[in-house]
């Protein structure tokens, strides 16, 4: 019975793949290293070799292909550079019926949260912006690192534990 | 069962609604959970940088068309940069060698190599043949001693004296072949000027002519009609010389073993092989002389009178 095969180097299989999966692997990545344009690169690069590779990469292997080809490009990455993490705030409620004091501790807040969330580990960071950011599930997730749903559960417990240790005293 | 709030997983299993109302309960009341609630509620004011998904596939295409250049450029700098400590290391050795040792460059049966002195004269190296210099001082003398045959194409400059154990050759930038085997000696000019000296006595070639010597004669004069040799275009051409000199030719040429049996080996031959093709060869060399090969293997060949 011939199957009909779906090629990657056809162009329309190529942009769909880039529109299914291109802005996930890029926040993928931005969770773990908190560097925006590096993801983007890693992104640009990993669909580059996907391309190229295209003749040999069945339909169905693309996804974990992409996702292993930015694992690896990453590892590269962050030996150049470890990055101070920036975590875009939302722009400020437009209600102000809080008190200025409130509005100031407010403000303290997130720029400790922020500083918290750049000191968790890679590992950590991104299992945990995956779930809040992203709601994606802890299945999800482990699916996409590769490890055990307990493991997701471990780190998203850990990482809450270090961001109120953080937060508390954001020096340590 | 009672979950305990400190277990390493509970926060987690807490945040997926992983644990039983009582647990939640119990949790939500304590101060614990204030604490986390608030980073909750942080986190979700955070907001994170846009991707462009259409912006980015259409420089996704423009990236792709470069990149298989850029990839090659970035495997070289990653290459640089790993061995550049190896690359040191062999400089430091590399130096040694130029500061302590002639140069010497071999060729091996069937082979001719093409080398670039220090001075820009090219000289092509024929199979089984040697080049020696000193690369220190060559640049101030320009000394090398042969063995075997070579083509050289000398830059003007100094005198450029070719040494061999048959005699020595002496020009100041031209064109000439020099053939020291055995006790045979021959040089061809080719351009400008050469002086060729052996024990006996000392000739100058002007271009299109030769001098050969056997067993320490002396120096006599004939005329060449060709313009470069023919072993660099691949043949080899012989006029008057014993067939001994053919089948070493033929050895060298091919990498290959001729037992000459009963053949009178100081028969004259004249006449060419090209360096292509084995069979073709031994054919045009010995069909002519009436004398007949077998492949005793694929590099052994025995010859024998037709």
């Amino acid at each position: 019975m011939p199957k009909k095969v779906i090629s990657v180097c056809e162009e329309k299989v190529y942009d769909k793949l880039y529109r299914e999966h291109a802005e996930k692997i890029c926040y993928y990545l931005y969770y773990k290293y908190g560097d925006m344009e590096k993801a983007q690169d890693i992104v640009q690069d990993s669909f580059a070799k996907l391309w190229i590779n295209c003749s040999k990469i069945l339909f169905g292997a693309a996804k974990s292909f992409l996702y292993k080809i930015a694992n690896n490009a990453s590892i590269n990455a962050i030996v150049h550079q470890k990055t101070v993490l920036k975590y875009q705030e939302i722009g400020q409620k437009t209600y102000t019926n809080e008190s200025p004091e409130f509005q100031m501790e407010e403000k303290e807040f997130m720029y400790r949260l922020n500083r918290a969330i750049s000191a968790l580990k890679d590992g950590q960071r991104e299992v945990f912006l995956l779930n809040r950011m992203e709601n994606k599930t802890y299945k999800e997730i482990a699916e996409m690192l590769g490890i055990s749903v307990k493991a997701v559960e471990k780190r998203m417990h850990l990482a809450l534990v270090i961001l109120r240790e953080k937060i508390k005293s954001p020096n340590i | 069962m009672k979950k305990d709030f400190n277990e390493n997983d509970f926060l987690g299993k807490w945040l997926s609604g992983d644990i039983s109302n009582e647990d939640r309960k119990t949790f939500e009341n304590s101060e614990d959970y204030t604490a986390y609630k608030d980073i909750l509620r942080g986190v979700e004011r955070l907001d994170r940088p846009v991707f462009d998904v259409e912006k980015g596939l259409k420089e996704q295409k423009i990236y792709n068309t470069s990149y298989k250049k850029a990839k090659i450029s970035k495997v070289f700098k990653i290459r640089t940069w790993v061995y550049s400590a190896a690359a040191v290391v062999l400089a430091l050795i590399a130096l040694r060698i130029v500061f302590f040792q002639d140069v010497t460059i071999r060729t091996k049966m069937a082979q001719t190599q093409v080398i670039t002195l220090p001075d820009h004269s090219v000289v092509t190296l024929n199979a089984d043949s040697s080049l020696e210099y000193d690369k220190n001082s060559f640049l101030e003398r320009r000394e090398l001693f042969l063995k075997g045959e070579a083509f050289f194409n000398v830059h003007k400059g100094s005198s450029f004296t070719v040494t061999t154990k048959n005699g020595e050759i002496t020009v100041l930038g031209t064109a000439f072949d020099v053939y020291s085997r055995d006790r045979t000696l021959e040089v061809h000019c080719f351009e400008g000027k050469v002086s060729v000296k052996n024990e006996i006595n000392e000739v100058i070639l002007t271009p299109g002519k030769r001098t050969k010597s056997n067993q320490k004669e002396r120096l006599t004069i004939f005329n060449v009609s060709y313009s470069k040799p023919d072993w660099l275009d691949g043949k080899s051409s012989f006029f008057e010389v014993p067939l001994e000199r053919l089948i070493k030719e033929l050895e060298r040429q091919y990498n290959i073993k001729i037992h000459t049996g009963d053949i009178d080996v100081k028969r004259v031959f004249t006449g060419f092989f090209r360096h292509t093709n084995l069979k073709v060869a031994l054919s045009t060399s010995f069909d002519p002389m009436n004398i007949s090969y077998t492949f005793e293997g694929d590099r052994i060949i025995v010859l024998k009178n037709k």
